[in-house]
């Protein structure tokens, strides 16, 4: 950013906007990442074919796309404010300390995820002295993996804690080869398998009954993977620095090279170890092992440094979010190292990367709903006559006609998720989304005072 | 080292992708065909200049001239 200065507590000023190319490379970078290795052969296990992949992913993508250009976009280079002091003006102080728990806690697991995934590559030249988790592992398995994932998240918790801003460069950098690397993972399987068929290649395994994600939800997950960012306003954060709204497209960059072709690519390599090498489909194969029988040295450099350059700024995100949990408690460098240790012991648990699917629907459908609170806060408070910015405007730590409706909307979430049959995780954000956004007009009618004079 | 670094990163990326594209067209080339599969005497698996190892060589060394390279053509301020 301009000057080095972050706006955290102000709007962001004209000097300091970037251009439609700035957006392009970050979201370019930050969605080509080690997950994707993950999602991509997820897709294939849980039976989508070739048309749910080529089509489904492109209308979900595109529809991330649209959210963040006319949702998220637009409400960022009005108001040119970070989603935390955004929400501390209509939800206050203390609420906004709850959601930084939630957010540092999810983000901790998710860098947990990137470094089972990273763990994966670097276990490859040990052989069969480091046992790797398949799709169906939950817990550790064993000593060698735990040891392995240990060192990454030492590492990675360093790097975090003294050299952010070498990683966020080392990720600029490397964006354009890794995604060279999963068009290649792609390429390479295709001639192996004598055919660029997808149709013939990408179906439900015969014998399996349906399948687990059927095209809408293929839809569904391409849209929401994303949905804390977009209709969570978390990327408010970023997009306030664009010029103008139609710069959103740019999202359109991170979404159809790392969350289309990318996980394309990457699914094609499950589909060739299960039709050449007789893999099983339900338990998967590592993708270290997929990547490096591809592309060899370069496939293994590439899963390790796609799960480092996105485990290293998540584990700092979440340490940010800690420390802005407790500002006078913890430092960046404790609470950061304390993010890492969450993240690392996180990552010895193949349960975050392998049900990866599911865990970033609930990531989703946990943080999306506060953007709703944002989003009426811009679009309708005029119309339903509500106060803008309540809790800075009327001086509380915290608005309950926020918190109730958040509550309230990812309580119903998760009572669907965990005891109705058939609701996956990644179909909640929207509805879950929609539902805060109505109840927080309900409950600002009901709890707080209607708009005052200017 | 800047005024290389361009041509240098270019070809370390085409070193990334080019040995690949060729092996899919080799594969393509080799996918036996109603014909070919008629004819016992064809060979359907013709293997042509590249090679699985040659292809990995080859990106391995264009990751290295990549990570040498890169850094001077992508400026901080890109």
């Amino acid at each position: 950013m301009a000057d080095n200065e972050e706006f955290e507590r102000k709007r962001v000023p004209d000097r300091a906007l970037l251009g439609t190319k700035s957006f392009v490379g970050m979201y370019a970078g930050e969605h080509c990442a080690g997950t994707e290795f993950m999602l991509g052969p997820l897709f294939v296990a849980w039976g989508a074919n070739a048309f749910d992949l080529i089509v489904g992913l492109f209308l979900g993508n595109l529809l991330a796309v649209l959210t963040w250009r006319f949702l998220t976009a637009e409400i960022a280079v009005h108001q040119r404010l970070t989603l935390y002091y955004k929400l501390e003006k209509i939800c206050g102080r203390q609420l906004v300390t709850l959601y930084n728990f939630f957010n540092g806690v999810l983000f901790c697991f998710l860098a947990g995820a990137m470094v089972t995934v990273s763990a994966t590559a670097v276990g490859v030249p040990f052989g069969n002295a480091v046992q790797m988790p398949t799709f169906q592992d939950k817990y550790p398995t064993g000593a060698a993996f735990i040891i392995i994932c240990i060192v990454l998240g030492i590492l990675m918790t360093v790097v975090a804690v003294r050299g952010y801003a070498f990683l966020a460069r080392m990720g600029h950098i490397a964006a354009p080869w890794m995604f060279l690397i999963f068009l290649a993972c792609g390429l390479v399987v295709l001639g192996r398998m004598n055919t660029v068929d997808l149709f013939e290649l990408i179906k439900t395994p015969a014998g399996q009954e349906g399948t687990k994600i059927p095209f809408w939800g293929v839809v569904a997950f391409a849209w929401f993977c994303n949905s804390a960012m977009h209709l969570g306003m978390s990327d408010l954060s970023m997009l306030r620095f664009a010029r103008e709204g139609k710069q959103g497209w740019a999202t359109a960059g991170g979404m159809f090279l790392g969350h289309y072709l990318a996980w394309i690519c990457a699914a094609l390599l499950l589909v060739y170890w299960v039709r050449e090498r007789a893999a099983d489909t339900a338990t998967g194969v590592p993708p270290g092992i997929m990547a490096y029988d591809a592309v060899g040295w370069a496939g293994l450099i590439c899963v390790v440094i796609a799960g480092w350059t996105t485990a290293n700024p998540t584990i700092y995100r979440a340490g940010l979010a800690f420390q802005g949990m407790f500002p006078k408690l913890l430092s960046r460098t404790s609470a950061t190292i304390l993010a890492g240790s969450v993240s690392t012991v996180a990552g010895c648990f193949p349960a975050f990367a392998m049900k990866l699917l599911d865990f970033v629907g609930i990531y989703g459908t946990i943080l999306a709903p506060v953007g709703a609170v944002i989003a009426v806060d811009y679009f309708l408070a005029k119309r339903f006559n509500l106060a803008t910015d309540y809790a800075e405007r009327f001086g509380i730590p915290i608005n309950g006609a926020v918190l109730l409706p958040w509550g309230i909307s990812v309580g119903v979430a998760m009572y669907l998720y965990n005891y109705v049959a058939g609701v996956q995780a990644f179909y909640l954000p929207l509805p879950t989304w929609i539902l805060c956004g109505f109840l927080y007009i309900v409950f600002s009618k009901m709890l707080n005072r209607p708009t005052v004079p200017a | 080292m800047n005024k290389f670094a361009k041509p240098l990163a270019l070809l370390a990326l085409a070193l990334t992708i080019v040995p690949p594209g060729m092996i899919l067209l080799q594969g393509l080339s080799s996918k036996p065909t109603v014909a070919a599969e008629a004819d016992t005497d064809s060979v359907s698996d013709t293997p042509g200049p590249m090679s699985d190892g040659l292809m990995k060589n080859l990106m391995f060394a264009g990751t290295l001239l990549w990570f040498a390279a890169a850094p001077y053509w992508l400026k901080e301020d890109d």
